[in-house]
């Protein structure tokens, strides 16, 4: 609450690598791929659309460039929210089921509205909400160990990736390659999926911002804060809503990507604590950071051929899961 | 701050369809006020109906109003709780005790000049300040367990509803608790849950004394102890010593325990 001048420069600093990191990682995506770029040839091709040039930013890097940024803010600010509303620092979208429902109904929304973009996100949303509330209400309902939650939530996400399977082999006109969507990737986005995604993950960024104090609050258990005059009930469904918004955008644009929300947001609070108000906006733009130079490795490192994301995030995401797992076993702080 | 009441009548409440408290009337004032009895006999239950944490049947009334028709954080202003079970977040001091604000702010949760006055007023009270920047989940239990105090003297009310405060505590953590709790009591209407009957009758000017979810005796501590409700509840053989110091009461099971 009480926010030191000390404190402010200190996060100040971060902030501020933060947004030049952003910017940095955003030019680069521009520029490289299978035909490298110059930063003149890139803004050359922001003024002259007709340009040789334009046609790669405009109609390839720019919409895929635009699609990491936007899902990996979401899905990072979506594993704060998740791991504030659980109190568990392993819960994430990818983890407890949510990223999986999500999926489930975007690949029902292709199968029945193939050309309803908007309706695409929408129906993420509805998805990521219906497995989002599952897992909370299961968790809140039974008092289910911090691990059973976990384990449930892994057992959610195996059946509701069964139903994406079934779907996609029983209407295999969805336009939607089944790799690349379970895998979780950003190749062929465009900027009518970008659009839509990117309105859905500000109005969640900016909810969640503002509502960060109260998070803060929940951090101190629920019969603390409901001691403090905290609408705990109310709270916690609002950060399930946001956290589910958030998870929405960033399935309906990269499929089924994994652990963004549980590396960068527990890698944050090591470095910041879990003051949500600070832990909220970084994890937002390191997440976005994040996923894109993950997507840049993905799409560079192995031209010409190139890796959906998705596989690099999990080989980074299931060991850090692990480390996660071993730590808390040992009774270590992983996370403040 | 005036002279706070907390009233509670034909007040039954419990959890799912059990009832764990039965028609229960008592009267809380300023002063120190000890709830004591054997575990599942409502001590916290009573609380967290008082505190707003509980549906109940009957009434209890907080400075003459219903307690559930307050508003949350209407409620935080009038009475801070202080739960028995609570996380222990990875947080710094000061900013725990800062919490003891939300009742008072507003949207968007900014501490004024005010706040932060109460704040540190708080944490000088429980002698919290030396530690400010340390992280709550680093402290020992009695630390901690003065800076949830801090946190709940933060929210300035009038009303002190503690929950096993000394649980857990070594002697002189338990004992330096109490006395800070007496302390407050001075000005305040504190009532606590208390495990250990010693301290109970030593410290409190009251004493609660629950059995199967209702009242058996309310009174004056040395009026409790020489009515032999407390064995007669506990099942236990009473002693009491005066020295210099004061009263001392003893506990025992008297014969074997088969």
């Amino acid at each position: 609450m009480h926010i030191s001048k000390k404190f402010f420069i200190h996060k100040g600093v971060w902030a501020a690598l933060a947004v030049l990191l952003l910017l940095g990682l955003t030019l680069l995506s521009l520029c490289v791929g299978s035909v490298n770029l110059s930063l003149a040839e890139v803004f050359g091709a922001l003024a002259d659309v007709d340009s040789p040039a334009a046609r790669i930013v405009l109609y390839v890097r720019l919409p895929r460039t635009l699609a990491a940024l936007v899902a990996g803010a979401a899905l990072a600010a979506a594993g704060v929210l998740l791991q504030t509303v659980l109190n568990n620092p392993l819960a994430s979208g990818s983890v407890i089921g949510v990223n999986a429902g999500s999926g489930m109904m975007v690949v029902l929304a292709a199968a029945f509205f193939p050309t309803a973009f908007i309706a695409r996100s929408l129906f993420a949303f509805v998805g990521a909400f219906g497995a989002a509330m599952a897992v909370y209400a299961f968790a809140v309902r039974t008092g289910a160990s911090k691990s059973t939650v976990i384990l449930s939530g892994i057992a959610v996400s195996a059946f509701l990736s069964a139903i994406i399977d079934l779907v996609v082999t029983l209407f295999p006109h969805v336009g939607i390659d089944r790799l690349a969507f379970t895998v979780g990737g950003f190749s062929g986005v465009g900027m009518r999926a970008v659009v839509p995604a990117a309105v859905l993950t500000a109005v969640g960024l900016i909810g969640a911002v503002l509502l960060s104090s109260d998070y803060n609050v929940l951090r101190l258990g629920v019969d603390v804060a409901a001691s403090l005059g905290l609408r705990v009930r109310l709270v916690r469904f609002s950060a399930v809503v946001l956290a589910a918004l958030l998870c929405g955008a960033a399935i309906s644009l990269g499929g089924l990507i994994g652990f963004v929300g549980l590396i960068v947001p527990n890698l944050l609070r090591l470095l910041f604590g879990s003051d949500c108000r600070i832990l909220l906006p970084l994890s937002a733009a390191f997440g976005a950071s994040f996923t894109m130079l993950c997507d840049l490795i993905a799409r560079t490192a192995f031209a010409p051929y190139e890796l959906p994301v998705g596989i690099l995030l999990s080989f980074i995401g299931a060991p850090f899961f692990l480390f996660l797992l071993l730590q808390r076993r040992k009774g270590r702080r992983y996370g403040r | 701050m005036a002279d706070s009441v907390i009233q509670t009548s034909g007040l039954t409440c419990g959890y799912g369809a059990r009832d764990v408290l039965t028609d229960v009337d008592l009267t809380f004032s300023r002063g120190f006020t000890a709830i004591v009895g054997k575990n599942g006999c409502g001590k916290s239950t009573l609380l967290r109906a008082i505190g707003g944490r509980l549906p109940y049947r009957g009434s209890v009334t907080v400075d003459g109003v219903e307690a559930r028709d307050y508003a949350p954080k209407a409620l935080a202003r009038k009475l801070a709780v202080l739960p028995q079970v609570r996380d222990v977040p990875h947080i710094p001091v000061r900013q725990l005790v800062e919490h003891g604000r939300f009742p008072y702010l507003g949207f968007p949760r900014v501490l004024r000049a005010g706040d932060r006055q109460a704040v540190d007023e708080a944490m000088r009270l429980t002698r919290v300040e030396s530690f400010a920047a340390t992280d709550t989940a680093a402290l020992s239990g009695g630390e901690r367990q003065r800076v949830y105090l801090a946190m709940a003297l933060c929210q300035q009310t009038e009303i002190l509803l503690l929950d096993e405060p000394t649980t857990f505590l070594d002697m002189h953590d338990a004992w330096e608790m109490l006395t800070r709790i007496k302390r407050l009591s001075e000005s305040r209407t504190v009532v606590a849950v208390l495990h250990d009957l010693d301290a109970a009758l030593r410290m409190a000017d009251r004493v609660v004394l629950l059995d199967g979810g209702k009242v058996v005796t309310v009174g004056a501590p040395e009026a409790v102890f020489a009515a032999g409700a407390i064995e007669r509840v506990y099942g236990v053989r009473a002693a009491k010593t005066q020295t210099e110091q004061g009263a001392f009461y003893r506990f025992y099971v008297d014969g074997e325990i088969e």
